[in-house]
């Protein structure tokens, strides 16, 4: 009876033990599925970072963006979400899902480059949660916010580093060329910058031509090149989607 | 501390860079483009009351448009019949619409009554891919048929320059010459004509050979050769009066008369009595002449350079017609221009002073070849058995030239990059020596 029940009492804990356990997975599969969500938070968050690796390669200039924050290093992580929403609000959904499943090859390859990377682009960002401590029960799920920033901005940085970033531009680089009717005014020596805005999906919303040496024209079939371009090729890996695109219109002939 | 002070100083560098460019973030450069043709929509014109659709009766002027825009290779216009029937809207509104079309621009207008007797056409270039209007403009014209034409080719020349930046030569003339019935009674007309062909008039009539019609730079007068006193004389002829002045009858050869850039000179090859080619200058007002060319081969068929400074020619004193340039006024020796072909004549240059076309043979055939003068590239652009007589659009994007087509001398245009061809219509008989006109003033 006793080894009946003690039998019995092992019941509860090994249950107790699976349920742990269970909870165990269940949580952590949690914690690696919430990672889904974030996507709309990590291409915000991207697209703020803007600034920070506009020469590819060098992680700091998120520290650019970060100025106004300086006294307070907590505020820099919102005060970097908010403006992307505004023209994000209908990709977030939609994009989730897709960038899911992505996510996970880049990781496998970041390994060696990766490293090297990824610990330069934390220090930036560990400072800011520790300052404002503990009272705010909003501080875990910001904490975890940060976290998965910072999970993607690793990612981002490795992919960087993986050279897809490359890989992405010259896919764009590709579909521009293809698309640039280039008119006879266009001469040898033309050297026009555009500044080019696109959504998640990339559909081409904005086209300003910049600096130009060529005539209407010209900047009329550059216009018209990066519109019919649209939409975009995808990045390789979501997390390295920027909104703001510079391109250069340098005929090398 | 470290990473602040980095901080200030990355906020620093950030303050020096335009807004712009610190959100530029991926950095790309484009290094090449297509050649493609612009896929255009070119809508019929609305005509305002009845009077106006009266007075265009079967006239289209979208259609000239569309088969200006065509003719150049640079463009790909919508079909007719695919065209929708509503064509309003702001251009903000209907760009998507007309992009889903694979329209990049569409140009669409109505046609009024302007004053006692003309009639406006007020037409607009819409961008579908920016969606943005690009020209809004009039233009008024008289009713005729001819000024009617013209009318629409001068809309097509501006949406050309617009879009291409280069200006449009739709609204240019061409000469030539055309050649009817058989020896001995051999009827010869100089005609003028848009430069897509139509409206084609006769500016003279002989039964004795006319050639070698040139334009004065004003577009005002023609140049040419006629055989009507027995023998080779050089005229010149005020096109919108008719008046005419023999300027060259020397004895022997008078020909290939080529109007200097200033209106005032003219090369001319004379013979003299000794019956070898040479190159001359002659002072219009004075008659003044001067020899440029003392050589015993045949130095023939000048055409001066854009700046006037130059001319080039043609010569066999190596063999071989081969095209030389010289300088008049210069004691230099006339230099050798053509060397990766075999032969090669008739030369033209382009409004540019860039390219130099000229006739080229080609396993037995002749065909109309354009050099890179600066690097002396030379590509052959026809594919005919007997291309001759190329003269260049005053824009410098299309050649005319006469051809062959089963055994009939016909004119057609090609594109200088060789790519678009096109036939001009010919009513009857022969047509050769075209000669493009200058821009209208």
């Amino acid at each position: 009876m006793s080894r009946a029940r003690s039998a019995k009492s092992w019941r509860p804990v090994a249950l107790s033990i699976a349920v742990h356990a269970g909870l165990v997975v269940v949580v952590l599969g949690a914690a690696s599925l919430t990672r889904e969500p974030p996507p709309p938070m990590r291409m915000t968050i991207e697209a703020m970072v803007v600034p920070v690796s506009r020469l590819p390669g060098t992680p700091q200039p998120a520290a650019a963006a970060l100025p106004p924050a300086e006294p307070e290093p907590l505020p820099e992580p919102e005060s970097e979400i908010e403006p992307a929403p505004q023209a994000e609000p209908p990709a977030p959904v939609v994009p989730a899902p897709t960038a899911a499943p992505k996510l996970r090859p880049p990781p496998v390859v970041p390994p060696k480059p990766a490293p090297v990377a990824v610990p330069s682009a934390r220090p930036a960002i560990v400072p800011t949660p520790a300052p404002a401590p503990r009272e705010d029960p909003l501080r875990a799920v910001r904490e975890r916010e940060l976290q998965q920033q910072m999970a993607a901005e690793e990612r981002a940085a490795s992919a960087r580093a993986a050279g897809l970033g490359a890989e992405w531009a010259a896919a764009i680089q590709a579909r521009i060329q293809r698309a640039w009717i280039r008119p006879p005014a266009a001469l040898a020596g033309l050297d026009c910058t555009v500044d080019v805005i696109q959504v998640q999906g990339g559909a081409v919303v904005s086209v300003r031509v910049r600096d130009c040496n060529g005539d209407a024209a010209v900047r009329q079939s550059i216009e018209d090149a990066v519109y019919r371009a649209s939409p975009l090729p995808s990045p390789p890996d979501p997390a390295l989607f920027e909104r703001n695109l510079e391109v250069r219109f340098r005929p090398n002939d | 501390m470290s990473d602040r002070g980095r901080r200030q100083w990355l906020l620093a560098l950030c303050l020096n860079l335009s807004a712009a460019a610190a959100n530029a973030q991926l950095r790309i450069e484009v290094t090449s483009g297509v050649v493609d043709p612009i896929p255009v929509a070119v809508a019929p014109l609305v005509a305002a009351d009845a009077e106006t659709l009266a007075a265009l009766g079967t006239l289209d002027l979208a259609g000239i448009i569309r088969r200006d825009l065509e003719s150049s290779g640079r463009f790909r216009a919508l079909a007719p019949e695919r065209m929708p029937a509503d064509t309003s809207g702001s251009a903000a509104l209907i760009a998507a619409d007309w992009r889903a079309r694979g329209v990049d621009y569409l140009v669409r207008g109505r046609v009024s009554r302007e004053g006692l007797a003309g009639f406006a056409i007020d037409y607009e270039l819409v961008g579908a891919l920016v969606g943005q209007t690009l020209i809004t403009e009039r233009v008024v014209t008289p009713n005729q048929t001819s000024a009617w034409r013209n009318a629409a080719h001068r809309v097509a020349d501006r949406v050309y320059e617009r879009i291409l930046g280069v200006r449009g030569a739709f609204a240019t003339r061409v000469a030539y010459v055309s050649v009817d019935g058989a020896p001995p009674t051999q009827s010869y007309q100089l005609i003028v004509a848009d430069a897509d062909g139509e409206g084609p008039r006769v500016v003279l009539e002989s039964r004795q050979p006319l050639m070698s019609p040139a334009w004065s730079p004003d577009g005002e007068w023609l140049a040419y050769v006629s055989f009507e006193s027995g023998a080779a004389a050089i005229y010149v002829q005020q096109l919108r009066t008719g008046e005419r002045r023999r300027v060259s009858a020397r004895v022997g050869v008078n020909g290939a008369p080529a109007w200097a850039p200033d209106g005032q000179r003219m090369a001319l090859t004379l013979s003299g009595s000794s019956g070898n080619l040479d190159l001359y200058l002659l002072e219009l007002a004075s008659q003044k002449l001067t020899r440029l060319t003392d050589d015993l081969a045949i130095d023939t068929e000048p055409v001066w350079s854009p700046d006037g400074v130059t001319l080039y020619f043609t010569s066999d004193r190596a063999g071989a017609p081969q095209v030389y340039r010289m300088r008049p006024g210069s004691s230099e020796r006339p230099q050798r221009v053509t060397f990766g072909v075999g032969y090669a004549a008739r030369p033209r240059v382009s409004p540019d002073g860039r390219q130099l076309a000229f006739v080229t043979r080609e396993s037995g055939a002749f065909r109309i070849a354009i050099q890179e003068l600066e690097s002396g590239q030379v590509r052959t652009l026809t594919r005919g058995r007997l291309d001759e007589s190329p003269s260049f659009a005053p824009n410098g994007a299309l050649l005319i030239y006469a051809g062959r087509e089963r055994g009939a001398a016909t004119l057609a245009t090609v594109s200088v990059d060789g790519l678009t061809g096109q036939r001009l219509r010919a009513d009857r008989g022969e047509v050769r020596d075209p000669a493009w006109g200058p821009f209208a003033r």
